[in-house]
């Protein structure tokens, strides 16, 4: 009895899981845990981006810092400078070699003890080569990956952008899905700017010469003008303040000739070096670097102590919108590159349901017709179990936060044909213990319990197959593992007790006999 | 009724390999049709605002891209560019922005993918990873709850099972995406049980009847559930013919690769997995 009361209330518990998602209307009858079944971007339109995190860049920019700091390290006033020539940078890995052979171990513990235990470090002769340990390059990687995701977050929120889904994927990857966004240029554009903004002296010493044959003198660099790349500006490379400084950042109307401007906030210590910077420097000039892109190179011509600052650049009112966006943000650690794109629009997303659902919804019928037709009254219990089993893996797929997609809606549909083996084999068996002289009785007996080792064998092997395809696959193939997984724990648990139960019921009847007996 | 597979054993083998023939010649010289998934490339459905702005004044504005323009559904136009040597992502990305511009407010865009050269190659590997990776696992259990023999039975109808898929995206010219590696392993997990539950059958009957010399066992047992072999698949052909008929061209392919792989599914377990068991014994232990 106890049985019958556990079955009957999971198949119920089941259906309940369902009812939000057949019926929307209800959902607000049903706690919060118990919801709709959420669609996938195909079926409510919308736009997907995969994002590469370029970890090359990003690796190269560190091993420059490595170089750097490894020089700092050798030429420590503190502790002594130990004498050293051809630092080399090559492909990531830092090279040098000590002068002295004596200095040589010496030169070893103050590089670990300055550099960290992050940095391998090994010596041959008395050359030096330093590079990231595998672990810290995994430990880089990911951190780049976290701020990647939280820092497109903070770009697509101000976009004031409804319910994205920001989250990595494959180690490098950034998936972001954008439901009701049918056009993401805009978005393509924020994310794809680094938006690392620096503020250097313009070197004034440069001669037309240099500047026409573009000779750099060293720690010079030679930067394109944003809107006017024809056209370059000699900056110190020294980073005087750097956009990390930044606290707030808005567009605003420059007040004497109404154009559009970005007015910038920086934080106490931004403040104190940028007061430092135009208090010492007035008349000279300092360029605002964005990207490796001068965005504009003023004049200093008072010293500026509040640590407000104002950018014009010749932009649009747009422009300055999204550059004060980009600088609120914060800078990207590594470019972003968008290496798929899909976006389905909110129309086509709505046929595409309604184009799944009259598909599966004819095909449950065509099974439930045929059940009836081969096992006459037997049928009407393998229907029910059916519409018991589509109920409830709706309703578990809904409750554990699964998406519903096109795929998926083909994959049920699939699960539910072959879910119905659950019921044909033990039918079959019964048939046949009915042929070899058995009562009816013991031929339902029988036939479910043999029946049932078949079954679970079965449904086990299709399991493996199921997991293995959530493992390795994505998108689309996912979609289908969980689907089926669900499909097959469900048949498994819902369909074959409950299914048994209802024919002993039947069988309590007055004739005692088996439903598909002439 | 007893059907005698066993005395057409030979057969069997004969048309399964001529079909691997088949399918490994297709997939050398015909290859696979790979979609944007696999290949990577543009893709734009869009629809027409402008009654006057059609498919041929499409063609001509976009001619720089070198396009492939096709009438879809619904009046809708189909607008692909395939992956050229060396395009980057960026160079993509920038494409599609210059087309959306060249529309302007002429047409709105129904769906539209991108994909870069990078993707495929990584999915490629993970299916065929999933591939082998499943066959194993599957095998194993096999072995495990029967007998080595069964083992290597499904083992050599999973592989017929799988090369035969590919042989028919081949030689169909149907297009290859991430749904017909879904439709592969989903038709390879609808196989492997129909296999398992004929296994189970045989493997009763092998303790049952101690005599019955092994070729007579697997056709008694083949034939005691041919009925629901047949019962069974009809149902899930069912489900997928609805599809087929009533859910439009977006699971068209799907539906039909389906089917293939039910049929195919079910006719590798009576004539092939079956059938080879006859070469191992099954009632020794091992």
């Amino acid at each position: 009895m106890l049985k019958k009361i556990v079955i009957i209330l999971v198949a119920v518990f089941g259906v309940l899981l369902a009812v939000p998602t057949m019926f929307p209307n209800s959902a607000k009858h049903f706690p919060s845990w118990i919801q709709p079944i959420s669609l996938g971007l195909d079926l409510k339109g919308g736009a997907q981006l995969l994002l590469e995190v370029d970890t090359d860049t990003m690796l190269h920019e560190k091993s420059v810092q490595l170089y750097d700091e490894a020089r700092t390290a050798m030429i420590n006033r503190d502790k002594g400078v130990i004498r050293f020539s051809d630092l080399r940078n090559i492909n990531g890995t830092v090279s040098l070699v000590v002068r002295s052979k004596d200095d040589i171990s010496k030169a070893r513990g103050r590089l670990r003890s300055e550099l960290g235990e992050g940095v391998d470090i090994n010596v041959d002769g008395s050359k030096v080569t330093l590079s990231y340990s595998e672990k810290q390059r995994a430990q880089i990687i990911e951190d780049a990956l976290s701020r990647s995701i939280e820092i497109v977050r903070r770009r697509i929120d101000a976009l004031g952008t409804k319910e994205p889904s920001i989250q990595s994927q494959g180690g490098k990857y950034i998936l972001v899905q954008l439901p009701g966004v049918d056009n993401p240029e805009r978005i393509k554009e924020l994310i794809g700017q680094t938006a690392k903004m620096t503020f250097h002296l313009v070197n004034e010493d440069i001669s037309a010469d240099q500047m026409a044959h573009g000779h750099a003198p060293s720690g010079t660099e030679f930067l394109p003008l944003m809107n006017m790349p024809s056209q370059v500006v000699p900056v110190y490379s020294r980073v005087e303040v750097s956009g990390e400084s930044l606290t707030d950042s808005k567009a605003d109307l420059d007040q004497q000739n109404n154009m559009p401007v970005v007015t910038t906030v920086f934080d106490s210590t931004g403040a104190r070096k940028f007061a430092r910077l135009t208090t010492e420097h007035v008349g000279e000039r300092f360029a605002i670097v964005l990207d490796g892109k001068v965005l504009s190179a003023p004049n200093i011509r008072e010293p500026i102590p509040g640590g407000r600052g104002q950018i014009s650049g010749g932009f649009t009112l747009q422009e300055a919108k999204d550059l004060a966006v980009l600088l609120r943000s914060g800078a990207l650690p590594a470019p972003l590159r968008v290496i798929e794109e899909r976006s389905v629009g909110a129309g086509l997303g709505a046929d595409t349901i309604a184009a799944g659902k009259l598909g599966s919804i004819i095909g449950a019928a065509f099974i439930m017709l045929f059940m009836l037709l081969i096992y006459r009254g037997f049928g009407i219990n393998a229907d029910v179990v059916l519409l018991v089993n589509l109920m409830t893996i709706v309703g578990i797929s809904a409750l554990l936060g699964a998406t519903l997609t096109l795929p998926g809606i083909a994959g049920i549909t699939l699960t539910l044909g072959m879910a119905v083996d659950a019921n044909i084999l033990p039918f079959e068996r019964i048939r046949d213990e009915l042929r070899t002289g058995a009562s009816p009785l013991r031929a339902v007996d029988i036939g479910f319990d043999r029946a049932l080792k078949t079954v679970i064998d079965a449904n086990l092997t299709t399991l493996i197959c199921a997991l293995v395809l959530f493992q390795f696959g994505a998108g689309p193939i996912r979609g289908f593992a969980v689907t089926l997984s669900i499909g097959i724990i469900t048949t498994l648990f819902t369909c074959i007790p409950l299914s048994k139960m209802l024919i002993d019921f039947q069988m309590k009847g007055k004739n005692r006999k088996v439903g598909f007996e002439k | 009724m007893q059907l005698h597979f066993m005395k057409y054993r030979k057969l069997s083998y004969w048309i399964s390999g001529a079909l691997v023939l088949i399918s490994i010649l297709s997939l050398g010289f015909r290859g696979l049709n790979y979609g944007i998934d696999f290949a990577g490339g543009i893709s734009m459905e869009v629809s027409s605002k402008a009654s006057d702005y059609t498919i041929d004044k499409m063609r001509k504005d976009l001619a720089a891209f070198k396009p492939e323009l096709q009438s879809v559904s619904g009046g809708n136009v189909l607008v692909r560019i395939g992956l050229e040597k060396g395009a980057s992502e960026d160079m993509q990305n920038k494409a599609v922005a210059d087309i959306k511009n060249i529309f302007g407010d002429r047409v709105s865009y129904n769906q539209v993918q991108i994909v870069g050269p990078k993707i495929g190659g990584e999915l490629i590997r993970g299916g065929i990873l999933a591939v082998l990776f499943s066959f194993l696992l599957m095998s194993l259990y096999v072995w495990i709850r029967y007998k080595g023999g069964y083992a290597v039975g499904s083992l050599i109808s999973l592989v017929l099972d799988f090369i035969l898929m590919f042989g028919f995206f081949s030689v169909i010219g149907m297009e290859f995406n991430q749904t017909s590696i879904a439709v592969i392993l989903m038709g390879i997990g609808y196989s492997i049980n129909d296999k398992v539950v004929n296994y189970d059958r045989i493997e009763e009957n092998a303790k049952r009847y101690h005599k019955m010399p092994q070729g007579e066992l697997i056709d008694l047992s083949v034939n005691e559930m041919l009925r629901r072999t047949v019962l069974t698949s009809t149902t899930t052909l069912l489900g997928m013919i609805a599809l087929y008929l009533f859910s439009g061209s977006a699971l068209q392919d799907f539906s039909l690769s389906m089917i293939f792989a039910i049929i195919m599914g079910t006719l590798t377990s009576v004539y092939i997995s079956n059938v080879v068991l006859y070469h191992f014994d099954l009632r020794k232990d091992n």
